[in-house]
């Protein structure tokens, strides 16, 4: 065999052994075709120093994300990953999606048009630059609302520019922090940015074959987010008055456990994708709380936190472990056993 | 039927070809547009393998390597058929519609 293969063999095992078993052979021998000159001392150097090409390579990769994430009709294994994958992006997405709108209505917030919240602290914050930045928020809005309505293309560069925009404001905090020595908060800006990168990558799992989003209850899910403001009750626990931090990340895991909860108490809810999506985002909810948890572990000397901070965070970690555990063990038990043929 | 699935069915219409033949005659059928990489290729194949509307013909062992053949089945003639007069009733639409069509800056009525 020679390296060129053998590197080509190493890409096709991307694809699921029984995809391989019945057609990596002959996939071999097309690319070894498509790939090597005519002349014999050309081709001997390309076989032993040649590369599958980025398109090559692209090509099994989307292929692999095709078989891998099945829609309905593919084997009973992929088809649960499949859709646990789309649910989780989705609903990661929607997170983004409400986040964005919160910036929008802490903007107006801000320059004290939503009297009924209360005084905002920093009149300020409604500059031309904080509007511009508010506003950029609703592409990840916007990627949702693409995604639901079947502009999955258009959805995942929506997504992209919000991920671009993400990038942005790490690198941003981290060169503020070294230049006026504002706290850091590393672990949170770069972990954030990537579970988004993931949910942006996991886009990629709403592909030809798999079913089209049925719109309605994402479109309740971010019109009850709207409607409801997760605002008041951030605002409320940020008062000095309350003890109790309450900031997005944390809304967030209280929200997933709670509905892991009810979900997994009740057994006719439960199918494989689902549970699989709740280990998924319990997973993401729990890298993002604790990163905020190792940021305000790094400087805790510098700031006050609150005596009730760290604990309350402890708490919600737990809360979202508890719900991802059980849901992984659950998943698993359910998954194993399906075909994959 | 997918553009690339289209052209694939239309390479193995009278013979019998090996992946490398479909990729070669797939190009020359598009005037060099649709050129396919292997791995969409093969899933294209897979799913029309899937669909009963392609087949093995042959397996060949040539230098030490697999060739398999692969041929068009009735049910993918018949696929085929329909998909190039559905393609062919377009077409013929939107040129019929032409024919007496003369572009706004030309005198004609926008």
């Amino acid at each position: 065999m020679s390296d060129l293969e053998s590197r080509y063999r190493s890409v096709l095992r991307l694809l699921p052994l029984s995809y391989r078993e019945k057609w990596a052979d002959d996939m071999v021998t097309t690319f070894l075709d498509s790939t090597l000159p005519e002349e014999l001392e050309e081709a001997e150097y390309v076989a032993e120093f040649g590369r599958p090409g980025r398109a090559e390579v692209a090509s099994v990769v989307a292929l692999a994300v095709r078989l891998r994430f099945a829609g309905s009709a593919g084997p009973a294994r992929y088809s649960a990953w499949g859709g646990a994958v789309r649910l989780a992006a989705l609903a990661g997405l929607l997170v983004n999606a409400v986040s964005g709108v919160i910036g929008v209505e802490l903007l107006y917030w801000a320059d004290g048009r939503v009297p009924w919240l209360g005084t905002p602290p920093v009149r300020q914050l409604g500059g031309p630059a904080q509007a511009t930045w508010a506003l950029s928020g609703l592409l990840w809005t916007f990627a949702f609302l693409l995604l639901l309505n079947g502009h999955r293309r258009a959805a995942r560069i929506a997504a992209g520019l919000g991920l671009v925009r993400g990038l942005y404001a790490a690198v941003a905090a981290m060169i503020d922090s070294v230049s006026t020595g504002a706290p850091l908060f590393f672990f949170s800006h770069w972990l954030e940015l990537a579970v988004s990168a993931l949910v942006v990558l996991l886009l990629s799992a709403f592909h030809s074959d798999a079913e089209p989003v049925r719109p309605r209850w994402w479109l309740v899910a971010l019109a009850a987010a709207v409607v409801l403001n997760p605002m008041p009750p951030l605002m409320a626990f940020a008062r000095p008055d309350f003890t109790v931090p309450l900031d997005w990340t944390g809304l967030c895991c209280l929200a997933l456990a709670a509905g892991g909860v009810a979900y997994l108490a009740m057994p006719s809810w439960r199918t494989p994708s689902r549970t699989l999506a709740l280990a998924l985002l319990s997973a993401g909810a729990l890298v993002l709380r604790l990163a905020l948890l190792l940021d305000f572990a790094t400087f805790s000397g510098r700031m006050d936190l609150g005596g009730a901070t760290l604990p309350v965070f402890g708490i919600e970690a737990v809360l979202v472990l508890a719900v991802g555990v059980t849901a992984g063990m659950l998943a698993s038990r359910a998954v194993r056993p399906l075909g994959v043929r | 039927m997918t553009e690339q699935a289209f052209f694939i069915l239309t390479a193995l219409v009278g013979a019998p070809r090996h992946g490398y033949g479909i990729v070669g005659e797939v190009a020359g059928l598009s005037g060099g547009r649709v050129r396919l990489k292997v791995g969409t290729l093969y899933g294209v194949l897979d799913r029309l393998a899937g669909d009963g509307l392609v087949e093995l013909d042959r397996e060949e062992v040539e230098q030490g390597r697999l060739r398999r053949y692969y041929r068009l089945t009735d049910s993918g003639g018949a696929a085929l058929t329909a998909e190039a007069q559905r393609q062919a009733a377009n077409a013929r639409a939107a040129s019929d519609r032409l024919h007496g069509w003369r572009p706004a800056g030309q005198g004609g009525v926008s």
